[in-house]
């Protein structure tokens, strides 16, 4: 028979004030009143033989909800779950580990409170064993154990299971870099036996590598459903576009215009970031970069510069240049110059960046904004390996737009 | 029966195995203390009503004659006492698999609540130890007494259902509890004949399942008569009762446990 599992306008509530027995006594379906936090709400859902399906969404989105629903670990608070198939579910490493057992009795003591026979447990004991690969340790007590062999431990009692249908909850690395690799390919082996996969995972590599179908769930609903390609990407340009406006929002009073003598002001600062360059706040690390400014000083000013300064959010002076306006006039009283960075070398960090006219030592006008780099392998450990500090060439703009 | 298949009943003989073991092969001295814990029970009560208060039965007025008396009321009571805490706290103690294994949770309490058959058995080889030594050990009549633990367990455990799943919601439960059956020990005639109750106490007493389960102790063991057969009908009813409805409240309520931990 094929496996399948059927959901049909699954929503749970949690009451505001946390549980209070009422669940005993009363049987009427509850509803939600104001205020109730809503994990999951209406969400219909077929998963079909065959698809491996990964949830991924923000912390509080409701996918664990959902997946400890399915499981069976929780009741939805209305609609129904249909399940053809027996559920195998992990949602944590290491609950049953007992400190006082040793490694080898742990896994009698797993087996028993999955209910299995002490001869069922001993068809597969060499084998957990083996993978885990302790040593002597295995006939240690766990609480001699570092944090990374009981993970290796716990990993090993979940890695010779033969599921219909498999639930895994977060990420299962553990252990050491052989260990970790190890494991992931178990995991893939053993969401390649299952009939029906479903993870809910924050690595989308994991995703992509394991499932054939990704569901995005953003505050208890169901945001988009379809490949894991598609979903992932779009989901991290939503994250990405979010955290701009939040870092916009929190650094909002860094960020201003400010013009102090007539004539003097500059009217545009604008970071392009990206292949084809786009204009953002959040920039990502080794990308071509290129600043644009666009200001006006009066003419015949021969003093006049434009000052440029980048400082980490530390106090830490990344970048500071000063160029002769003279040399980026485009006409009258409009100056405009570029300042390319092909790659981006900063590091992940957010960055202050004042742009400002002076005459001679005078601050004329000055403009303040604010942007974050990311980098998705941020180097770890050693020392800095860039030279201190960083240049930049200055070239004019090439078109001649009109400055308003 | 009662929806449970027979994978389960293996599981709940696991669980008990787990709780026999966590309980008394985890400490150094292990399984010392599941003879010695009754028995210290035992003897304190028997020194402060015995000797201190010197209690003597109408009819009997040997201090021994009241010790075996006492013993056969209060062991099966300790072995209550423990059973029934055992259960409540179970869903709670056992937190981590609740929340991350799919398993019919109702096997927790059943199978914590037979924890209490170790020391109620360390508690009557003790008293047949004593009776034989003393000359008066039972006769036939002590082929009531598998059905008499049986019934003793079965109002525990569905007493046990429901102060289990009630404990998630209200942990305060298991700190009352002990106070509370420390007033229903002393409620119910253990250490003190029915007869020196008051008139309402007494009629009240009939309908205490605890008092009509020491009492069938009693006419088994010390009274050498078949125990009271209304008694004991009365307690399946009961236990049914209580049974029927706390397994339905359970399987009702356990959706929420995970939201609960």
């Amino acid at each position: 028979m094929d496996s399948r599992i059927t959901l049909h306008e699954v929503s749970k509530i949690f009451p505001v004030g946390g549980m209070s027995g009422q669940e005993l006594f009363s049987t009427a379906a509850q509803t939600a009143s104001t205020g109730d936090k809503i994990a999951v709400a209406r969400v219909s859902l077929t998963i079909q033989h065959g698809e491996r399906l990964g949830i991924i969404g923000r912390n509080g989105a409701g996918k664990s909800t959902l997946l400890h629903m399915i499981a069976g670990l929780s009741s939805p608070t209305s609609g129904s779950i249909e399940i053809n198939g027996k559920v195998t579910s992990v949602m944590t490493l290491g609950v049953g580990l007992r400190d006082d057992l040793s490694g080898r009795e742990n896994i009698y003591v797993d087996g028993e409170i999955q209910g299995k026979t002490r001869h069922e447990v001993e068809q597969v004991i060499n084998q957990i064993i083996a993978f885990a690969d302790l040593g002597e340790f295995i006939d240690f007590p766990v609480r001699t154990y570092s944090t990374g062999m009981k993970g290796r431990l716990a990993f090993s009692m979940i890695s010779h299971i033969d599921p219909e249908i498999l639930i895994i909850d977060e990420a299962l690395s553990v252990g050491d870099a052989t260990f970790s690799a190890k494991a992931t390919t178990r995991i893939k082996e053993i969401c390649a036996r299952g009939k029906i996969v479903i993870i809910v995972s924050h690595g989308m590599q994991s995703v992509k590598d394991i499932c054939n179908r990704c569901l995005w769930m953003e505050n208890g609903h169901v945001v988009m459903d379809g490949s894991p390609e598609a979903v992932t990407k779009a989901y991290i340009d939503s994250v990405r576009a979010a955290d701009e406006a939040q870092l916009m929002e929190k650094f909002r009073n860094f960020i201003g215009v400010r013009s102090m003598q007539d004539g003097w002001a500059v009217k545009q600062v604008e970071i392009f970031n990206g292949e084809p360059g786009e204009q953002r706040f959040l920039l990502e690390a080794g990308q071509p970069t290129r600043l644009e400014v666009r200001a006006v000083t009066p003419v015949g000013e021969t003093d006049s510069g434009v000052h440029v300064r980048i400082t980490r959010l530390d106090d830490l002076l990344i970048f500071d240049e000063c160029f002769p306006a003279e040399a980026f006039r485009l006409c009258d009283q409009s100056i405009g110059l570029e300042i390319e960075m092909t790659p981006l070398v900063l590091g992940s960090a957010i960055y202050r960046l004042d742009v400002s006219l002076e005459a001679g030592a005078t601050v004329c006008a000055e403009s303040s904004s604010i942007f974050e780099v990311f980098a998705f392998n941020p180097p770890r450990g050693g020392k800095p390996m860039l030279l201190y500090p960083i240049t930049a060439l200055a070239i004019p703009t090439d078109s001649l737009d009109e400055v308003r | 029966m009662f929806g449970f298949n027979k994978q389960d009943i293996r599981l709940a003989l696991n669980l008990f195995k787990m709780n026999v073991r966590d309980r008394y092969l985890g400490s150094s001295l292990g399984s010392f203390w599941a003879i010695a814990n009754p028995l210290f029970m035992l003897a304190l009560y028997t020194f402060v009503f015995g000797f201190v208060f010197k209690v003597r039965l109408p009819g009997a007025d040997t201090t021994l004659g009241y010790v075996t008396w006492l013993i056969i009321g209060y062991g099966p009571w300790i072995a209550t006492t423990e059973a029934i805490m055992a259960s409540t706290t179970s869903v709670v103690g056992a937190a981590g698999v609740v929340k991350n294994m799919a398993f019919k949770t109702e096997l927790l309490p059943i199978s914590a609540a037979f924890v209490g058959l170790i020391s109620l058995g360390v508690s009557l080889v003790f008293l047949l130890i004593l009776m034989t030594i003393a000359g008066n050990a039972p006769d036939w009549h002590i082929v009531w007494l598998p059905l008499i633990v049986a019934l003793q367990f079965f109002l525990i455990v569905s007493l046990g259902l429901w102060l289990s799943a009630i404990n998630v919601f209200m942990r305060d439960l298991s700190i009352a509890l002990p106070n509370m059956l420390t007033i229903i020990m002393f409620a119910t005639p253990i250490f003190y004949p029915i007869e020196s109750m008051p008139p309402l106490a007494k009629e009240l007493s009939s309908a205490n399942p605890f008092y009509l389960i020491a009492d069938a102790y009693r006419s088994v063991l010390l009274h050498n008569t078949t125990p009271s057969l209304a008694g004991m009908s009365y307690i399946i009813l009961l236990s049914l009762i209580i049974i029927y409805f706390g397994l339905a409240a359970f399987r009702r309520a356990k959706g929420y446990f995970d939201s609960a931990l």
